[in-house]
């Protein structure tokens, strides 16, 4: 318990504290403490290889993928001479690196429309699948 | 407000009745349909759940985390799917 960081462990309480709230769209006191008491209760998530300000800027650039997937379908509906194909894309962190970064990364670019994940290419690179405009 | 409301439901309507028809071509491929799909379900979901939100804000809760949940399973969904295609 000692080794815990006490900023990730907030974070940890506060994210779970968020989810009760808004599944149980109560946010009286006796609600509260509900929350906070199963809050601590459940077990500590082992994230390794975790670097918190890194976090925080994939977590803002995962925000800003949701008005891009909004962008980027009006493109597809749009697109004239379709072309799929597939293409290496550079990822945020290598194989080995954070889990929950790895697993950001992946979703950022699985969720906007025009990019698809498919699998590792090597360690350092996803193979995309995309939608492009034929030349 | 009501306005911007029945804009949402109309845009989001419209990817969802794009985005489902191609389900219904043989020849496109299945990678085709997953991404055609991610604009019907994350994108056109998200805009009409964004539209009851402005209509009834007092169930926001709920409906935010059905926005939260939509997307989570659609992109892992989306991405077991390719996965298992590219295979």
């Amino acid at each position: 318990m000692s080794l815990i960081n006490p900023i990730r462990y907030l974070s940890q309480i506060l994210f779970r504290l968020l989810i009760w709230c808004l599944l149980t769209s109560n946010f009286r006191i006796s609600n509260l403490i509900i929350g906070i008491t199963i809050s601590v209760i459940l077990p500590n998530v082992r994230l390794p290889n975790l670097n918190l300000s890194f976090m925080a800027i994939e977590l803002l650039k995962t925000i800003i993928a949701f008005p891009k997937s909004i962008k980027e379908s009006v493109d597809l509906i749009f697109l004239k001479n379709k072309e799929e194909v597939f293409v290496n894309q550079r990822s945020s962190v290598e194989e080995d690196g954070s889990q929950f970064v790895n697993f950001l990364d992946l979703f950022r670019i699985t969720l906007t429309p025009l990019s698809l994940v498919t699998r590792r290419k090597d360690r350092k690179s996803w193979r995309v699948h995309t939608i492009r405009d034929r030349k | 407000m009501l306005f911007l409301s029945y804009l949402l439901l109309f845009v989001g309507l419209f990817f969802w009745i794009w985005g489902t028809f191609p389900l219904l071509i043989k020849r496109d491929s299945l990678l085709y349909k997953l991404h055609t799909l991610t604009v019907a379900d994350t994108v056109g979901s998200g805009l009409i759940l964004i539209a009851l939100i402005i209509r009834d804000s007092s169930h926001w809760p709920i409906l935010l985390i059905s926005i939260i949940t939509l997307t989570l399973w659609n992109t892992v969904f989306g991405y077991l799917l390719g996965n298992l295609v590219d295979n």
